[in-house]
């Protein structure tokens, strides 16, 4: 195929037409598959965030529990809270402003830092969740053995989570060295 | 501006968001996510836009943006260019196999080439073209000649 050709074929490649009326309902923030599958996924941990706090000062003990260990169960899941809305707001944001390179620039450092703030809310509510169920209570050896698997499992979980996100971020960050490099 | 001339300027121009969609993705429900993605930055960004530069280079960079910088989810390559019946018009067998070789070349280059690429068959200029990446005039021209080289090997010899 002779290279001065490919416009010609490119010109010819069909695209869909979308209608007036599907183009309208894409400029609905509901019809977006990212912030909905988001919004889905916070909505559910916000719902059951908020039913836990409702109920475990009853439930789980919260009146015998210390006003600190209280307070690290509410602020560990606050924090968990923000952090939702904060990641929905980084893909609702308009992300273009000057040109390619720079925008990706840009969204690639958003990322590193929505990343290790991921990292901390996570940490914040194990820590907050485990202040507040070992508070008051006499730790034997079997319940030792169980935070410890929990840690485990925490832990497994955080390294998982942040290798998604490492992956994210060098994807990004490939694409900027494929611009620059000539 | 309202979103009646933007709809109408969007509806002039949607052809770059599918060409940009299909060189980005192998899936005809990617396609469509990211169709949505870029339709919905547009409408966000279109306030910004003060017409210094044409709405399409404008919309270019939008799309090329969330192109690369969405995360999709990563599916098996699958030919959606003969789904199309609404646009696919009596051509022959012949041309159809070439529009499926060249956006099958296309997509085996890495996303920033894709890019560069996109917008020079396009019949961007090399300016343009900079003005969009972000990178020296320069650069382009030295990118375009090793992506179309690429390209011709690709498609001549089915292989990088």
């Amino acid at each position: 195929m002779e290279k001065d050709k490919l416009k010609s074929i490119w010109k010819t490649i069909p695209v869909q037409p979308k209608s007036d009326i599907e183009l309208t309902k894409m400029l609905k923030e509901q019809n977006h598959p990212v912030l909905n599958a988001i919004k889905k996924q916070a909505f559910f941990e916000l719902f059951a965030f908020a039913s836990f706090l409702v109920c475990y000062y009853t439930m789980f003990d919260g009146a015998k529990k210390s006003s600190l260990a209280n307070l690290a169960l509410v602020f560990a899941i606050s924090i968990n809270m923000l952090h939702h809305f904060k990641g929905y707001r980084l893909q609702q944001i308009f992300r273009a402003s000057e040109n390619v390179l720079e925008d990706l620039k840009r969204f690639a450092v958003k990322l590193k830092s929505y990343q290790l703030e991921t990292l901390i809310a996570k940490i914040v509510f194990i820590a907050g969740m485990g202040i507040f169920f070992t508070n008051g209570i006499q730790l034997t050896a079997n319940k030792w053995w169980a935070i410890g698997l929990i840690v485990i499992i925490f832990t497994m979980q955080l390294i998982f989570l942040n290798s998604v996100w490492v992956n994210r971020i060098r994807k990004i960050k490939t694409t900027l060295m494929e611009f620059e490099n000539a | 501006m309202s979103e009646t001339q933007f709809l109408q300027l969007l509806s002039q121009n949607q052809g770059i968001i599918g060409k940009v969609c299909s060189i980005y993705c192998n899936h005809r429900e990617d396609y469509e996510d990211l169709f949505q993605e870029i339709t919905y930055q547009a409408w966000k960004g279109f306030a910004s836009f003060r017409g210094d530069a044409k709405f399409s280079t404008w919309l270019y960079r939008i799309a090329l943006n969330t192109a690369i910088s969405s995360f999709r989810k990563r599916k098996p390559n699958i030919d959606f260019l003969s789904e199309i019946p609404d646009t696919v018009t009596e051509t022959s067998t012949f041309e159809e196999d070439e529009k499926k070789h060249l956006l099958a070349a296309i997509k085996q280059l890495n996303e920033a080439d894709r890019a560069v690429i996109a917008l020079y068959l396009e019949e961007m200029s090399y300016q343009e073209i900079a003005a969009i990446i972000g990178i020296t005039e320069n650069n382009v021209g030295v990118k375009i000649t090793r992506i179309k080289n690429k390209l011709h090997q690709i498609l001549t010899n089915g292989k990088r």
